[in-house]
């Protein structure tokens, strides 16, 4: 394991458990989670006010936009915002053939392999690595 | 909107078209085929069939130059007197070739007053009437296809209300929640197996473990989806096939809508006789036979026509199947015209050969008049909403079509549901019981297991199925995009309150514009209009900026056109406009 996180980390999760789950569970490895939302549009009210450094997506976020959408509309308020999408769907062309491309740099990890929150500490390095600098 | 067929003396422009003028030359080269085979006029028949495939090739070149001569006169329409003498021209000219090229392959000529006739014939009728059916062609498909819009919003309506549609609909809900609630039964067996053999928190972690990847549940989920994925790749032109399937099937319903409501003249249902039965007497009767048969077949003819229009206009319930079998044995009327000359006259030079006049020519003209009828443009247009009755093969093809569009709908709905909340929750649950583990924490372990199979005892409970208003509808379908892009919404005050099954439908409508709006056509506002359209109907109009056509605009079948089409029974348009695309759907509110 590398060094530790120090930017800002952002949630947005639809489903309350998983995202207490995964919140308490970077926060037990000392990240800081300075927001966490269900909702899209509080998650882009707050990028414009705090400009995060991370944002952690779900894919699936019930009705209206899926974290796709939201992960481009993030990169345009924020331009070197690091970017993971965790979704249940090993591919998810293969349930909306309309899906976005996601930002460049993002990463996209499927929540199974989350078992050990170390594997999604290594994801946010490297989005923070590969997140757009200019 | 005019006949197909009109007078000599009509002084109307036709535009030119010579689309279907191959066709028609190859029919009447057939024509003359048979007549020459029957004839016995040739030494063989392989220099027969050379001669007319010879024959046919240049006289569709023919038409192809004479096509491409009015292009560069730019002329564009002609009145019927001159595409009768251009046709005259044409044939004639078909006809000096054919006087050479028949003796050079052994191929006996008829006489020269014959060709004359026949030349008249097909100059004067049958070219002329192959460029007009022609140049009307697009409007004749054009009221077909919008007859064929109604005839589906109808029957779609009527099957989306039927008792064997809402049979299905039920049936594969209860399906589906079967085989969920069979994978979650599964899942909690195997879960509370491991967990009361395991001795301690770690052990009873690395057991659950592998049971949290729902390998059951991602399947049955995939599968769902796949079903919901086999028309994905539909295109436009499949479909028009299956609407021309779909239109032979209605064809009777269709003839007899028409043919009620807008009958042929008279002299529609004559002339087709006429310039079916014409050829044989030019090439079989003698002239003075032609002379005295001829005006008493016209004059027969047109009385056979007046009686077929006085048994259509009946009020007999039974007068289309009556007019029907008139027109059939009206058409053996050149037979028996023929007959009764061999009894007077016996000449086995003019006996007409009975597979033309026993078969073809009958069957021919029931044919003609069938269709010719069916293609009447103005009746398809005066065909009333209420007299759209689909027949039972369409009536069945549509509910499958139906079925097929809500199955895969419903099976879409629940396979994001499987995979966003189910597994969405086994993951979490995976990450909790390792983090719990790791730290000794058996109470926040044991919390989360208990949690996960209360989740797993009543899957389905989270499957969307309230009915709200539909003005909160509306709003939880637009407020997750706010921020995303800019909704301008009104909603028609008194439709606000409006609470049923269909406020749903109307929400993935809503659902379906907005995402189409930002994720195809990466619009950033949207104008959306929710407005009452007569006493059942209600009218949603969108109009985005989006600067790219959306998938179904391009012709494109997917998830969006089956919600769309269940929403509305096919009522629902996509047009671009100046800025952007506009986008109008019109479904039945039932109260």
């Amino acid at each position: 394991m590398g060094s530790k996180i120090k930017q800002s980390v952002m949630m947005v999760e639809d489903d309350e458990f998983t995202r207490s789950t995964v919140k308490a569970a970077l926060e037990g490895k000392g990240l800081n989670i300075v927001y966490d939302t269900s909702s899209v549009k509080e998650a882009i009210e707050y990028a414009k006010s705090h400009r995060p450094d991370v944002a952690v997506l779900d894919y699936n976020l019930g009705k209206g936009p899926n974290g796709i959408d939201l992960a481009n509309q993030l990169r345009k308020i924020q331009p070197h915002i690091a970017i993971v999408l965790l979704t249940a769907f090993l591919d998810p062309a293969q349930l909306d053939k309309r899906v976005a491309e996601l930002p460049a740099g993002s990463r996209y990890l499927i929540k199974h392999s989350v078992t050990k929150i170390e594997v999604l500490i290594e994801e946010i390095k490297e989005a923070l690595k590969s997140a757009p600098t200019t | 909107m005019r006949p197909i067929l009109q007078g000599l003396r009509s002084e109307i422009k036709h535009k030119i078209d010579f689309s279907l003028v191959p066709l028609g030359i190859i029919i009447i080269e057939y024509s003359v085929f048979t007549t020459q085979l029957s004839k016995d006029q040739y030494s063989s028949l392989r220099n027969l069939i050379l001669l007319r495939v010879l024959h046919t090739l240049i006289m569709i070149t023919f038409a192809a130059i004479l096509s491409q001569i009015f292009i560069r006169l730019k002329r564009t329409e002609l009145n019927y007197r001159t595409l009768a003498i251009t046709g005259t021209l044409v044939i004639g000219l078909g006809d000096f070739i054919h006087r050479f090229m028949g003796p050079a392959l052994g191929v006996e000529l008829v006489s020269a007053d014959r060709r004359v006739g026949i030349i008249l014939l097909q100059g004067c009728f049958w070219f002329p009437a192959f460029i007009i059916v022609g140049s009307r062609r697009t409007e004749i498909f054009q009221h077909f296809k919008e007859y064929e819009k109604r005839l589906i919003i109808a029957t779609r309506a009527r099957s989306r209300k039927s008792e064997e549609f809402v049979s299905i609909q039920m049936g594969l809900q209860d399906r589906i929640r079967q085989e969920l609630a069979a994978s979650c039964k599964a899942l909690i067996d195997s879960i509370s197996q491991v967990r009361n053999r395991s001795g301690n928190l770690d052990g009873e972690n690395l057991a659950i473990q592998p049971h949290l990847l729902g390998d059951e549940l991602r399947k049955l989920s995939m599968k769902l989806e796949t079903f919901g994925s086999e028309q994905q790749g539909t295109t436009i032109l499949g479909q028009n096939v299956r609407s021309v399937n779909l239109l032979i099937k209605q064809f009777r319903i269709l003839y007899a809508t028409t043919a009620r409501s807008t009958p042929l003249s008279r002299s529609a249902y004559a002339l087709v006789l006429l310039a079916l039965i014409t050829p044989p007497i030019i090439n079989y009767s003698s002239l003075p036979e032609a002379l005295i048969a001829y005006p008493i077949m016209i004059l027969v003819i047109y009385i056979a026509a007046h009686v077929i229009s006085k048994v259509l206009a009946s009020n007999s319930p039974h007068a289309l199947r009556n007019s029907s079998i008139l027109i059939y044995l009206t058409g053996f009327l050149p037979m028996i015209s023929n007959l009764l000359g061999q009894v007077i006259n016996p000449d086995p030079n003019t006996r007409y050969p009975i597979y033309i006049t026993g078969l073809t020519v009958p069957i021919s003209y029931y044919i003609f008049i069938k269709v010719l009828q069916v293609l009447h443009p103005h009746a398809l247009e005066l065909i009333r909403n209420d007299e759209l009755k689909a027949s039972e093969a369409l009536q069945e093809a549509v509910t499958k079509v139906v079925s097929d569009e809500f199955s895969h709908a419903l099976s879409h709905r629940w396979a994001i549901f499987i995979h966003g909340k189910i597994l969405t929750r086994l993951a979490a649950t995976a990450l909790k019981l390792e983090t719990a583990s790791q730290a000794g924490d058996s109470q926040s372990f044991n919390t989360a297991v208990d949690s996960l199979l209360n989740l797993l005892k009543n899957p389905d409970a989270e499957f969307e199925q309230k009915i709200t208003v539909l003005e909160t509808e509306v709003s939880s379908r637009l407020d997750p995009w706010l921020g995303l892009l800019d909704v301008d919404l009104h909603i028609d005050q008194e439709l606000k309150s409006v609470r049923n099954e269909r406020v749903r439908e109307l929400g993935e409508v809503i659902e379906e514009i907005i995402s189409n709006s930002m994720r195809h056509g990466k619009a950033q506002k949207v104008d959306l209009r929710v407005i009452k359209s007569g006493e059942r109907d209600i009218q949603i109009i969108a109009v985005d900026n989006a600067t790219i056509a959306p998938p179904e605009f391009q012709g494109r079948y997917g998830l969006g056109t089956r919600i769309f089409n269940l929403a509305s029974d096919g009522r629902w348009s996509i047009t671009r406009v100046e800025s952007g695309t506009e986008f109008k759907l019109t479904m039945a509110i039932e109260q």
